[in-house]
């Protein structure tokens, strides 16, 4: 019995401390196994753990909460407290080899756990994360960063923390990338910044949590056969691999929201920015952003571009990179549908949105290449060729995708009339998101095709192009002939032939007219045809020119035209010519007494005007209108006014009804300070041009302050609207950006206000 | 010629005389796309019962403009003894004297004559009416009623 007394004392006084001498156990519970009462004192040890666990462990692990401690003081309390553990769990896993006691063990390790989990507070992850943050910046560097990292791990998973563990890891893993996303994209749009990440992540990140990642499932109970040692392998590797998906489903997710944010900043760098768009592309694919981004397209380009203050030239051409990008963002071409749809609606609105393609379209801008590009497509494709020659850059190959369809410009009909039996191996259905308007969805087209639905049609356009071609081969210099024979065929490709006939007939008439000089000048070699210039114009075709008055012209001239229409209807018989005097533009060279020599373009009136000038230096406005025969004084002195912009006239008298030629530059500046303070500085040429339009401006203010007083508020477009509806003589022609001018400086006259782009009279 | 391009024709050619006389005190302007319906606006002369004072009207013209006379009411609400409480007005050119030769200027023109001197033989508003003579009075009720009136 003494024995036994002995044996329970020291039980009760060893068990209790951390330093547990096992064998001095062993053997006393040998005696008490002995005696019979091994299965009580089974129970009492456990029990005694479970109060270690419980005043030593719990405590510890609170410490560790408590945030204030350093990583390694904090790192030092967790080793003690798994001591503590360990050796709790070692004593009672001594307890198996009793009969009675068999399975304690795992009695007592899923007991404390819960004790643990119960009473450790929840924010243990925070400090877990925090630690496992530093360890993982000493992993990159030192083995023994490798080490730590995987001790703690398992530490924790030991206390039966292994889901706080593993959320702990998870945060560490995507806070880490986040900010490395941050980093590698913020300011950097001309380069790629994924494959770098997506290597990282494989290399660095992945690896570092295939080290400390606990096992899917701890089973406690597992008997440690080699099948169970295999089925758990499987278990983590899928384990593994889940993770695996979802750090790179977060990183592309991460580096799609920054790119996100950044679109503005592409479509203003474009094509610069492709390496960050095949970014975005890629994140695009692997994530569900796809509407996040369109939306945020959508918005983003509606706020900065769509507003009154830019200028419609400007917006196109941003349109056009968004064309662009969005194809090569998504071929299917639904992103672009979705965006194009606001930016279409407000192109729609403006006025000049035609006469801005048409310029794009037949200037060197963007648009013209892509005219090009539609033609070279073609071409290759008819050759059988697909590729292209030379180098094959990644421009090229994006554009190669761009071109699918050009040629359905008006589209319904060449696409879906036409049912392709061969074809329907190749059929695919329409993408899930592509926007429901009843029809059918056609995807792929390219800028042109795309700026042409802003109308519907094609007609608008074309009409507006045959205006600008008519403007232009009329009133330009040195035109460029084969030039615009090259732009018309490129028109034909994508309009059609029977669209763009009248411009072809156009441009033979200014073929021609070359030819009919040419025999009319060698017809009458003597005669002084020398210097004349005519155009035929085949009237059918012509839009209708603008109607200048009609006015006599010098003799010269006049002998020069009936010459040559004696020479035209011998040779074009039975075709008659009908003069248009006014049209066209007239190089005048001048020569001044102060030796200036002054080239001028003028219009034809205002060169007959100068020609009088020539004979006699000043003359009365009666005068110069009885020369030329024009009867409406304002038109008259509207091209008296011009010449005077121009500083090759001025005003003779204070009330405007004689004029005489400026011979020395240096007296303009006195003389118009005096006589008329409306005038020009005559010296300012550049800006001649612009000032009789403030004074037509001046005009529309009557309206404008009409309208705002009745109406009380207005934006932009709706003054702009209304001009041109309510503006009849002098009718209403300036562009939006004209009027914007014009109505910040009725603003700077504190006549009227704007506020919130509306604006009102302002009121005294 | 459609009619309706009749009428806008007028009614542009109405606008223009508007623009170039541009008379003080009255002016007007259509209202958005609809040609057939303006919006007006009388300041009363200084001398005026309602000087300093600006008056909005609803006008709408008839298909049948000028041979038709137009619907003109006050949408700012005024105490008159020929206007009533919805902004009706009762002039005779508005009813059996108008003349197609009568353009928005001179409509705009009578109404606001109307407004310094009342017909106060046939009035809407009895009440103004019988309270003209007494100027001080008459303000002092007009503005009791319409605190909000926009004296600018």
């Amino acid at each position: 019995m003494d024995d036994i007394t002995s044996a329970w004392k020291f039980c009760l006084s060893e068990t209790y401390g951390p330093e547990n001498n096992s064998m001095v156990v062993k053997g006393q519970l040998q005696k008490l196994h002995r005696s019979g009462h091994s299965r009580a004192f089974c129970l009492w040890i456990i029990r005694s753990q479970e109060r270690v666990v419980v005043e030593k462990v719990v405590p510890l692990l609170k410490l560790m909460c408590t945030g204030n401690q350093t990583d390694n003081h904090v790192l030092h309390t967790l080793s003690e407290a798994h001591r503590y553990f360990v050796n709790g769990r070692n004593t009672v896993a001594e307890l198996e080899k009793i009969k009675e006691c068999v399975g304690c063990t795992r009695k007592f390790i899923l007991r404390s756990m819960a004790m643990l989990i119960e009473l450790v507070p929840s924010h243990l992850g925070d400090s877990v994360a925090r630690i496992l943050e530093r360890l993982l910046s000493e992993y990159s560097q030192t083995l023994t960063g490798r080490e730590r990292a995987r001790r703690v791990c398992n530490q924790l998973v030991d206390l039966g923390f292994s889901e706080v563990l593993e959320d702990a890891i998870g945060s560490v893993a995507f806070d880490t990338m986040d900010s490395l996303v941050q980093q590698r994209t913020r300011n950097n749009y001309e380069g790629r910044a994924l494959p770098g990440l997506v290597q990282w992540m494989q290399n660095f990140l992945q690896d570092w949590m295939a080290l400390i990642l606990p096992s899917a499932t701890n089973d406690y109970d597992n008997t440690h056969s080699t099948d169970a040692t295999t089925k758990q392998k499987d278990k983590d590797g899928l384990h593994l691999q889940h993770w695996r998906k979802r750090l790179f489903f977060r990183l592309h997710e991460s580096v799609g929201n920054i790119r996100k944010g950044q679109l503005m900043i592409l479509i203003q760098t474009f094509p610069k920015s492709l390496p960050a768009l095949e970014d975005l592309k890629d994140c695009i694919m692997s994530t569900d952003q796809k509407p996040e981004v369109t939306s945020a397209m959508r918005e983003q380009f509606t706020q900065t571009m769509l507003n009154a203050g830019t200028i419609t030239s400007e917006i196109l051409q941003r349109y056009v990179s968004v064309i662009k990008m969005l194809r090569f963002l998504d071929p299917s071409g639904v992103m672009l549908e979705n965006v194009s749809g606001p930016v279409r609606e407000y192109l729609r609105r403006r006025t000049d949105t035609v006469r801005c393609i048409v310029s794009g379209m037949t200037g060197d801008g963007e648009l013209y290449e892509e005219l090009q590009r539609g033609r070279r497509k073609r071409a290759r494709d008819a050759e059988g060729d697909v590729h292209m020659s030379g180098g094959k850059s990644l421009e090229s190959k994006i554009y190669d995708e761009e071109d699918e369809d050009c040629q359905s410009i008006d589209g319904y009909y060449n696409t879906s009339m036409r049912i392709d039996v061969e074809d329907y191996d190749n059929w695919e259905p329409e993408p899930i998101d592509a926007p429901r308007k009843g029809g059918k969805w056609k995807p792929g087209k390219d800028a042109i095709a795309t700026l042409v639905t802003i109308y519907g049609t094609s007609e608008q356009i074309v009409n507006e192009y045959k205006g600008l071609l008519a403007d232009k081969l009329i009133n330009s210099f040195g035109l460029d002939l084969d030039r615009e024979y090259k732009t018309l065929e490129l028109l034909t490709d994508r309009f059609g032939k029977e669209a763009m006939h009248e411009c072809l007939i156009m441009l033979n008439d200014i073929k021609d007219s070359k030819l009919v000089l040419e025999t009319a000048q060698s017809q009458n070699p003597a005669s002084p045809l020398q210097n004349f210039e005519a155009v035929v114009l085949s009237k059918e075709f012509w839009p209708k020119l603008q109607e200048e008055s009609e006015f006599k012209a010098t003799t010269q001239l006049e002998t020069q035209m009936s010459l040559y229409t004696s020479s035209f209807q011998k040779h074009k018989h039975p075709r008659k010519l009908r003069w248009q005097h006014g049209v066209g533009t007239v190089a005048v060279h001048l020569e001044f007494e102060d030796g200036r020599e002054v080239d001028v373009s003028v219009t034809p009136i205002q060169a007959t005007i100068l020609s009088h000038f020539a004979v006699k230096k000043k003359q009365t406005l009666q005068e110069l209108q009885n020369h030329l025969g024009i009867k409406d004084d304002a038109v008259f002195r509207r091209k008296i006014q011009g010449l005077a912009n121009l500083g090759v006239i001025r005003a003779a008298d204070s009330n405007n009804s004689t004029y005489e030629t400026v011979e020395h530059a240096g007296e303009i500046e006195s003389a118009s300070g005096g006589i008329d303070e409306e005038n020009v500085p005559a010296n300012d040429r550049d800006v001649g041009d612009e000032q009789p339009e403030d004074a037509q401006m001046a005009v529309y203010e009557t309206y404008v302050m009409a309208m705002l007083q009745n109406l009380k508020q207005l934006p932009l477009e709706q003054i702009h609207n209304m001009l041109q509806r309510f503006v009849q003589t002098p009718a209403y022609d300036r562009t939006e950006a004209q009027l914007a001018a014009f109505l910040s400086q009725l603003i700077e006259e504190e006549k009227i206000e704007l506020s919130a782009g509306m604006y009102k009279v302002k009121k005294r | 010629m459609s009619s309706t391009a009749q009428v806008t024709k007028r009614l542009q050619s109405d606008l223009m005389g508007l623009m170039m006389d541009s008379i003080p005190g009255i002016s007007a302007f259509p209202d958005g796309d609809n040609m057939l319906r303006w919006k007006g606006t009388i300041s009363p002369s200084d001398s005026s019962v309602y000087a300093g004072m600006q008056f909005t009207l609803d006008m709408q013209f008839p298909a049948g403009y000028p041979l038709t006379a137009p619907t003109v009411k006050f949408e700012t609400p005024i105490f008159h003894p020929n206007i009533d409480m919805s902004g009706n007005i009762c002039l005779d050119i508005l009813k059996d004297k108008w003349s197609p030769t009568y353009t928005v200027s001179t409509l705009l023109l009578s109404i606001q004559g109307l407004l310094d001197t009342p017909n106060n033989d046939s009035p809407l508003n009895n009440q103004a009416a019988q309270l003209w003579n007494n100027r001080e009075q008459f303000l002092k009720l007009a503005k009791r009623r319409y605190k909000r009136l926009p004296l600018s």
